[in-house]
């Protein structure tokens, strides 16, 4: 289902950017695309709603959503600094996709009620989600990277963010639509990714570890192991 | 204004705007979402919300009026040339017609805001999403307690001897990587009791039952038949080809002056009155017993 979803958003992502190739489509562009978005966020959530996720666990998304959108408002004064793809990215190493993106998306949202929500807060659930699916991904299997790898990952993401969100305003609002003012738009925030990266990997210098270790103790608490009592006790 | 609406009206006005907005480039269609929505705002007297929407839209529409000067020679009034680029009014136009769409957009999201009552909102959903809700509704329990956790932390560590203030920021980062990594792993302890009690409290074991159940009324009815007005309006503007519109080519002009474009305007603002009288507060009758 989850691979369902990623592949579908992906395809009718680019699907649609290659529409721009014919700029009357542009709007029909803005328009599908935000059908396409809610409808991956609906689908998720109505996924959510299915998925055996348990109170236990809806407890941590909830707490570590709240955590996320608080480091946010927090660190709104600074520009562009957003703490949100570090913890989003480390809870999805730590917890797996599905909790990684549900952080992503639900930290975006809640923090958006405080620093105002618009027409850009489909786009930043999506992508912080994405984000959080990736990592969780990335450690699917275990694995922890080291502090450096993490960071330069997170400066990796912090541009991907940057990116989804530029696709957006460029389609969305600019009016005509040329391959040059495309490319113009990623050129003039460039200095805002790069504040971005620059935060993500110094959090994730700073904090990595530490959360790391906290994250996963209590993702190893989650896991549960039924002991077959049918079976003969031998050796006791 | 008190919210007396069902809380799926705002959710289909919120919809239906943004898929008039998007739709198309045409001035009378934003004109048209500026007025609903701000009108409904100013009803409600959201003064901060209309300020804070400005304060969003007016550094894109400097982008892009910077952007469009620099780099778009498209258009046919040539306004200047200046190093040999040519300036027209269409990209200037264009431009500031953005900015205002990017405002109604904000606008329309805040006006949806305003028109959900968050006590109703968890309600409904808790019998639809519970736990989605539930999520939901631990944040926002949790975002005042963090604050306050956080304080209170920081206290202890500073009786502790852990110095906050006047040290190196290096100094300065490590005392409070220590308070946010204690504040992270007994926020997480307390979301354990918090599923715990839930679990023992039978939550999801069951269809949960709905406190509130909220029906909708004719205040809903007349709000969603003035929206479904106005989209019809619309529709057939669509489908007439009035409401394309592409300054740069000229594209949409000749149309300007179509009358039904005054029809959807006035329904604008009618839709706009229409969710001001379903919001006025139900007169409140008092029932005079006499006793015999």
């Amino acid at each position: 289902m989850k691979r369902v979803i990623i592949t579908a958003a992906a395809v009718a992502l680019v699907g649609s950017l290659m529409l721009l190739a014919v700029s009357e489509w542009q709007n029909a562009f803005t328009l599908v695309s935000l059908v396409v978005l809610a409808g991956v966020l609906a689908l998720s959530f109505l996924y959510f709603e299915a998925s055996i996720i348990g109170t236990k666990q809806i407890a941590l998304i909830a707490t570590l959503s709240a955590f996320t959108a608080v480091s946010r408002i927090v660190f709104a004064p600074i520009p562009n600094v957003q703490p949100v793809t570090f913890l989003t990215a480390l809870c999805g190493l730590a917890l797996g996709p599905f909790p990684g993106f549900l952080v992503g998306c639900t930290s975006a949202f809640v923090s958006n009620i405080f620093l105002g929500q618009g027409p850009w807060t489909p786009w930043q659930m999506f992508s912080w989600g994405l984000i959080g699916l990736f990592c969780g991904l990335w450690g699917k299997n275990g694995k922890k990277p080291s502090p450096v790898a993490f960071g330069l990952a997170c400066v990796g993401f912090s541009f991907l963010f940057g990116w989804i969100m530029n696709l957006w305003q460029a389609v969305a609002y600019l009016r005509p639509f040329t391959w040059l003012g495309f490319l113009l738009t990623y050129v003039t925030s460039l200095l805002f990714d790069l504040m971005h990266a620059a935060g993500s990997f110094l959090l994730a210098i700073l904090f990595y570890e530490k959360f790391y270790k906290i994250l996963h103790r209590y993702k190893r608490r989650m896991d549960v192991t039924y002991i077959d009592t049918s079976l003969p006790k031998e050796g006791l | 204004m008190k919210i007396q609406l069902h809380i799926l009206t705002p959710v289909f006005l919120l919809v239906s705007s943004l898929f008039l907005l998007f739709s198309t480039d045409h001035p009378f269609v934003i004109c048209g979402s500026i007025l609903l929505a701000v009108t409904v705002l100013a009803g409600g007297k959201k003064w901060k919300q209309l300020k804070q929407g400005l304060w969003f839209a007016l550094p894109m529409t400097f982008f892009m009026l910077l952007f469009n000067l620099v780099f778009v020679s498209s258009g046919v009034t040539e306004l200047a040339v200046v190093f040999g680029k040519r300036i027209t009014l269409e990209s200037i136009l264009y431009a500031f017609l953005m900015g205002v769409k990017l405002l109604a957009a904000t606008y329309l999201f805040f006006m949806a805001g305003s028109l959900t009552n968050g006590d109703k909102a968890v309600s409904y959903c808790g019998s639809k999403l519970p736990k989605s809700t539930l999520t939901f509704l631990l944040i926002f329990r949790l975002i005042p307690h963090f604050r306050e956790s956080f304080f209170h932390l920081k206290d202890v560590y500073a009786t502790r001897g852990v110095e906050f203030e006047n040290v190196p920021l290096r100094e300065k980062i490590k005392s409070y990587r220590a308070v946010l990594a204690v504040l992270l792993e007994q926020s997480l302890e307390s979301s354990f009791e918090i599923g715990e009690a839930a679990y023992t409290r039978g939550f999801l074991s069951t269809k949960r039952s709905v406190y509130e159940r909220s029906r909708p009324t004719w205040r809903d009815g007349l709000v969603l038949t003035a929206d479904a007005l106005l989209l019809a309006v619309y529709i057939l503007l669509l489908v007439n080809g009035s409401a394309s519109f592409n300054l740069y080519f000229g594209e949409g002009l000749e149309r300007l002056s179509n009358p039904a474009w005054i029809l959807f305007l006035l329904l604008c603002a009618t839709l706009a009155g229409c969710i001001l009288i379903a919001n006025r507060k139900q007169r409140e009758t008092t029932e005079v017993t006499w006793d015999t």
